[in-house]
């Protein structure tokens, strides 16, 4: 029970100084960094104190901050099915004129732009001398990975 | 280390392989209903989960019950969000566009994907999934489950004071 105790104490202080971190100094500690830090210090421990009850803490704990890590741009970003699901629950029932209107007056609406910017920012798009985009091997990597999903589990993606 | 306490800690993994395998046959049989077929299969991998560890429990120490639960739900969140990526990232659809077509510019994307463009497709995949239906002109909410996410995420930005609208 104490071992549970602990992991339970792990997560509370990780995502409480990331709380505090983002509040206070509006500064996201969950960066691909943080991950990696977390693993390779688990994995010095796991060396130093070869126990199997700190094995299973520190397995649950790097997985939770790997969830963590995929969870946040999600509460970070407010994206447009999150838009629409909103403006749908503030107003049971609604005429898509009007919830279109509502829609493009949410800054949600300049999602694409945002993203688009995003990408640039983490190098999986670049933009050439005659202003023409180009994906990186990075950039490309990714999509090939998504069709291959895609396409194994059968996934119906609207393009 | 014993044999079982080796077979623990790839336990909650095989239990989240077998997720995806169901997953994956479930979409073999009806692909269009995704969001169902992988709850579905998340619970009934739960259930199983919770089964064997309730016929063996006197075989499993009080953290090893905690760590089997935990990394196997942990690992379906990481899968379901796996499954998400390709149907509803708009950053990942803006690398497939550019992808498909390597003469586009800034301007260009911005033009083809106007925030009337992006409500749309996304009115188009809620009335496909179920999410919403159309009734006398109105939209309106049908997929309850959706909400569980919503709260979710609310409470979530609630707490870190981002505001949705």
């Amino acid at each position: 029970m104490d071992q549970i105790i602990n992991i339970l104490i792990y997560i509370f202080v990780y995502v409480f100084a990331h709380l505090i971190f983002f509040r206070l100094f509006n500064f996201n500690i969950n960066k691909i960094f943080i991950v990696l830090l977390a693993f390779f210090a688990s994995l010095f421990i796991l060396i130093y104190t070869n126990s199997y009850e700190i094995l299973l803490n520190l397995v649950s704990f790097n997985i939770f901050v790997l969830s963590f890590y995929i969870l946040f741009p999600g509460v970070l970003n407010n994206g447009p099915a999150l838009v629409i699901i909103d403006l749908l629950v503030k107003n049971k029932s609604i005429k898509k004129k009007k919830l279109k209107f509502l829609f493009n007056k949410n800054e949600a609406s300049r999602v694409v732009r945002n993203r688009l910017r995003l990408n640039l920012d983490s190098n999986l798009i670049l933009k050439k001398k005659n202003k023409k985009l180009l994906l990186t091997s990075k950039g490309k990597a990714i999509v090939h990975v998504l069709h291959f999903i895609a396409k194994f589990f059968k996934l119906k993606t609207y393009e | 280390m014993n044999k079982l306490d080796i077979i623990v800690i790839f336990l909650p993994f095989i239990f989240t392989f077998f997720y995806a395998l169901i997953f994956f046959a479930r979409q073999q049989i009806n692909s269009k209903h995704y969001l169902s077929n992988l709850i579905y299969s998340f619970i009934f991998i739960l259930f199983i989960n919770l089964y064997l560890i309730l016929k063996f429990f006197n075989l499993f120490s009080s953290q090893q019950v905690f760590y089997i639960v935990f990394v196997y739900l942990c690992s379906s969140f990481i899968f379901m969000n796996l499954i998400q990526i390709p149907i509803s990232s708009l950053q990942a659809k803006i690398l497939k566009i550019i992808f498909k077509d390597p003469n586009l510019t800034e301007k260009l994307i911005l033009k083809k994907y106007k925030s009337s463009n992006v409500f749309e497709e996304r009115i188009k995949t809620f009335l496909f999934n179920k999410t919403i239906t159309i009734k006398n002109s109105l939209i309106i909410l049908e997929n309850k489950k959706i909400l569980l996410f919503y709260t979710f995420l609310k409470f979530l930005k609630k707490i870190y004071n981002i505001k949705i609208s």
